[in-house]
């Protein structure tokens, strides 16, 4: 599996795509697209949704690559795409309405998109113990605001350092720092109303 | 070393903060980190807390987990999502090249055929008087030749009218002049 550090170290920066082969793009999309849906599977917890989106984050992109400038690195701006994407989802009233009509919440949500996580050398008492832990944090997390959100999961799930949060947000990396302080203080404090201490 | 109470729950995530998951970078507060290596059960609650969100993220990333096939297809899909869209450029293109040409033809024809000066309105040379002279025939003419038939006929009519009728309206006229 590739994990996030290799990702990281394979996001070469690409100073401006205008005028961008097609063939270039393509290669594009191949080395951002796991990186791209794994964020957008984290932050909107549907897998179909996650790539509908995907398509959708490379499509804006293509769209816009006249509009990057190269200051931050190609991948950067990938995930700023998707992640104002993954915000304007959640800002859909009516896909919200149907999520909750068909129970896709909080209650059950999570066996949707990690249900399906090998556990190796555990006990079956651990993983389930594991498994309802992982649910609870994802409770909290879905519980945060949309920014606050967004950095947990680049945080803890895409491993980023601040800066390359305050790259991908367009924001200043101290606001950042602020932003997960503020979000792990939350998702503990959370996490101990749902009694996991 | 000697502890002295234990860290607030802010103090233990701002220690969660200073030493990154991935980065390894050593801790930026000498105080929390002393703290820290001191003092069990607060090493303890950093290190559960640690755990968690590691294994949050790890878990994340094992649900992202997709086949090869997911991403070729995935890949594929975006690829022909992207060809209409360089379709739909041309196409963009050629339909304001045609919309161009049109407007260039109806400027071309306004300017060939559209420029014949409109009829010159000739100065009057009539002057009121005799404008009004001619109103007054026009009033006082007789009925234009269209209505002239009908009026041929009503006279017609009056003549063949009975003499009741007519000594009738006769005696009525006397009555008025009287």
């Amino acid at each position: 599996m590739e994990n996030a550090i290799s990702a990281r170290a394979s996001a070469v920066p690409v100073r401006s795509m205008e005028g961008i082969a097609a063939a270039d793009f393509n290669q594009l999309v191949q080395t951002h697209q796991r990186r791209v849906y794994r964020v957008l599977l984290s932050l909107l917890r549907d897998p179909d949704a996650a790539d509908t989106l995907t398509q959708e984050c490379f499509l804006r992109a293509y769209e816009r690559r006249a509009q990057f400038r190269g200051e931050s690195p190609v991948q950067a701006w990938l995930l700023r795409i998707a992640v104002n994407l993954a915000r304007d989802y959640h800002r859909n009233r009516r896909v919200s309405f149907w999520r909750r009509l068909v129970g896709e919440n909080d209650s059950n949500g999570e066996g949707s998109a990690i249900s399906n996580v090998p556990a190796r050398e555990s006990s079956p008492e651990q993983v389930l113990l594991a498994r309802e832990e992982v649910a609870a944090v994802w409770r909290a997390v879905e519980q945060l605001s949309p920014r606050q959100h967004a950095i947990f999961i680049l945080h803890f799930v895409e491993e980023m350092t601040m800066a390359e949060m305050a790259a991908v947000l367009g924001i200043e990396s101290g606001t950042v720092k602020v932003h997960l302080f503020r979000a792990l203080n939350s998702v503990r404090k959370k996490m101990e109303d749902q009694q996991w201490r | 070393m000697e502890v002295r109470g234990h860290l607030r729950d802010d103090e233990v995530i701002r220690a969660l903060l200073d030493s990154p998951l991935a980065s390894g970078f050593a801790m930026k507060d000498a105080r929390l980190a002393d703290h820290l290596e001191a003092c069990a059960i607060c090493r303890a609650e950093h290190d559960r807390l640690t755990t968690r969100f590691a294994g949050f993220g790890a878990w994340a990333r094992a649900a992202a987990h997709r086949p090869e096939n997911f991403w070729e297809m995935q890949h594929a899909r975006i690829a022909a999502r992207l060809v209409p869209e360089k379709k739909k450029n041309i196409r963009t293109w050629g339909f304001q090249l045609a919309l161009a040409t049109a407007a260039a033809v109806i400027i071309l024809a306004f300017a060939i055929f559209g420029t014949r000066p409109y009829p010159q309105q000739v100065a009057s040379t009539v002057d009121d008087h005799s404008l009004l002279v001619d109103v007054e025939h026009s009033i006082n003419d007789e009925l234009p030749a269209a209505l002239q038939p009908a009026a041929l006929l009503v006279n017609e009519m009056n003549r063949h009218a009975s003499p009741n009728t007519k000594n009738r309206k006769a005696v009525k006229e006397t009555r008025y002049a009287n």
